[in-house]
């Protein structure tokens, strides 16, 4: 059946993120393109760029689908629930003091099909290549998706379709200055905000000796006025908990 | 007499086993907290195995000590109880060896953990996935898909290879190059490659080096570390890509090969043919004569 939706339109000129109108014939997210394929009473989801992916979606007046990004550890395939921060110059902290700078982290972009009922994550997409590392041991450590960021006392500029900015809190409540070169965050109760020039999280990170920190993700938006994600943890309607993260084997 | 005062067994009341309840709640949060706060002042003097076996000894003999001295409120005798099973424990013992053997071995492994449903392991002859760990047996699938019981006695005492329980492990390659190739160049394109891929990790940082001189190539070791869940499909993955990622660039995997050299010079013979004999005699010129 033929495609009955209105002539391409391309996403230049458009927010990335938020809701899409599935009467474009296909929409542009930087190298992937998203289509919808009117069937008669079904859609077809198909978005090509890297692995091709297609899918049937029945269709309703009151669904609508949503693009936005999620936590970013689904892909290649989900492994892990934590995020590794490398930066590239490492934080030097005096005792009982507490910064307050901006990182980057990696961006993976959702596609969610929403009615009036409940949602379903469709597709998961990154313009970002995705590597993987240890923090701790073999035996006992865990593995995190690694992310080499740069941090500044200023909002960095940043390409929203490729990286968020994230605002760290760090505080350090040891009686030592305090070397910090990675820090190990939770995703669980991680939550993501975006407009049409940022993508933005927040955490914070208390330090309580040379090798011994908590760290967890905030709720807390770059500035008014962004809209907040929907992530894959509320799409899966598991009850979002901040975690903390207890970094026990070193912060270098 | 309130509801709480009524008695279900002996002097035990519903009031006592609420009692019973809310502190040993009490006791394990307790414990937890006791825990917490021991970590965060110990973490920095002790190494890490060391801190963990004395929290989990302060842990559990907190919970212990309270669960002992509250065992009245259950009318609960503890020294009858010891006595009556340890009699009873040397009648089964003696009539049900074999099945007792396994069900406390089956405990002991529930409680130590080497395996756990899912893990990838080799148990005597046996490699597969464990798919059960019941009372009295594990329940392993090999690779090839077949199922295999093996008593859990067998489990407790035999050598176990678990390749899951750790959450990385790694793999090797060795790949020769001839010597005419580039070592040095052989290694950052072995390198690249190995950045690129998703689960090939970060830390612990690869390791990519000329480890011999062989008989026909030069050798470089691969170290790659893996996840384990992936480990298996990285390795498979990356080797391909490497021996493609080489050749484009230029570097060869040279075959078996040998240079034979000979005391006295070679003297080559060829056969005297006539004019009409040879493969294209009618399009070349008559060759001939020895030497």
């Amino acid at each position: 059946m033929g495609n009955t939706f209105r002539e391409s339109v391309s996403l230049a000129g458009k927010p990335p993120y938020g809701r899409l109108d599935v009467r474009d014939n296909y929409i542009e997210f930087g190298s992937f393109k998203i289509s919808f394929i009117n069937l008669g009473n079904v859609l077809k989801y198909l978005r090509e760029g890297g692995t091709r992916v297609e899918k049937i979606i029945t269709y309703s007046p009151d669904t609508y689908f949503l693009i936005n990004p999620i936590e970013p550890v689904s892909l290649p395939k989900p492994l892990t629930n934590f995020i590794l921060l490398e930066f590239a110059e490492p934080v030097v902290i005096a005792p009982s003091s507490t910064i307050e700078a901006y990182a980057t982290f990696p961006i993976e972009v959702g596609v969610f099909v929403i009615n009036a009922k409940n949602s379903e994550l469709l597709d998961v997409f990154s313009l970002v290549n995705q590597k993987y590392t240890l923090y701790g041991t073999p035996r006992n450590g865990i593995i995190c998706r690694y992310w080499r960021t740069g941090i500044s006392t200023e909002v960095p500029k940043v390409d929203l379709l490729r990286e968020g900015v994230l605002k760290l809190k760090i505080s350090n409540v040891s009686d030592y200055w305090i070397t910090l070169s990675n820090l190990v965050l939770s995703v669980n109760g991680m939550t993501i905000y975006y407009d049409d020039n940022h993508v933005s999280s927040s955490a914070q990170a208390t330090i309580f000796s040379q090798t011994y920190a908590e760290t967890s993700f905030t709720d807390e938006p770059l500035k008014e006025g962004m809209s907040k994600s929907l992530i894959v943890r509320s799409q899966k309607r598991l009850p979002v908990i901040r975690e903390r993260f207890v970094m026990e084997w070193g912060l270098q | 007499m309130s509801f709480l005062d009524t008695v279900i067994y002996g002097d035990v009341t519903i009031r006592s086993i609420l009692v019973f309840l809310v502190l040993m709640t009490a006791t394990v949060i307790f414990a937890k907290l006791i825990t917490l706060v021991l970590k965060r002042a110990l973490i920095d003097k002790l190494k890490k195995n060391v801190l963990d076996i004395i929290l989990k000894v302060v842990y559990y003999t907190i919970i212990i000590a309270v669960f002992v001295g509250l065992t009245p409120l259950l009318g609960i005798n503890l020294s009858g109880l010891l006595l009556a099973g340890g009699i009873t424990g040397i009648i089964i013992g003696f009539a049900l060896q074999n099945i007792v053997a396994n069900l406390v071995s089956g405990i002991f492994l529930a409680i130590e953990r080497p395996v756990k449903i899912g893990d990838g392991i080799s148990l005597g002859s046996v490699t597969g996935v464990v798919e059960d760990v019941n009372i009295f047996s594990t329940i392993i699938r090999t690779y090839d898909g077949l199922f295999v019981r093996v008593p859990n006695s067998t489990v407790f005492t035999s050598n176990i290879t678990n390749y899951t329980a750790h959450v990385a492990r790694r793999f090797e390659y060795v790949v020769g190059i001839r010597y005419s190739d580039d070592a040095q160049k052989a290694i950052e394109i072995i390198k690249k490659v190995i950045e690129e891929h998703p689960f090939a990790l970060k830390k612990p940082e690869p390791q990519v080096f000329v480890d011999s001189l062989g008989d026909n190539s030069v050798n470089i070791v691969v170290r790659v570390w893996a996840p384990s869940q992936e480990w298996y499909s990285v390795k498979m993955d990356l080797l391909w890509k490497i021996k493609t990622r080489l050749e484009e660039g230029g570097i060869q995997i040279p075959f078996p090969q040998r240079v034979v050299w000979f005391a006295n010079d070679l003297q080559l013979r060829t056969p005297q043919l006539r004019p009409g004999e040879g493969p294209e005699s009618k399009n070349q010129d008559y060759i001939g004569g020895e030497g």
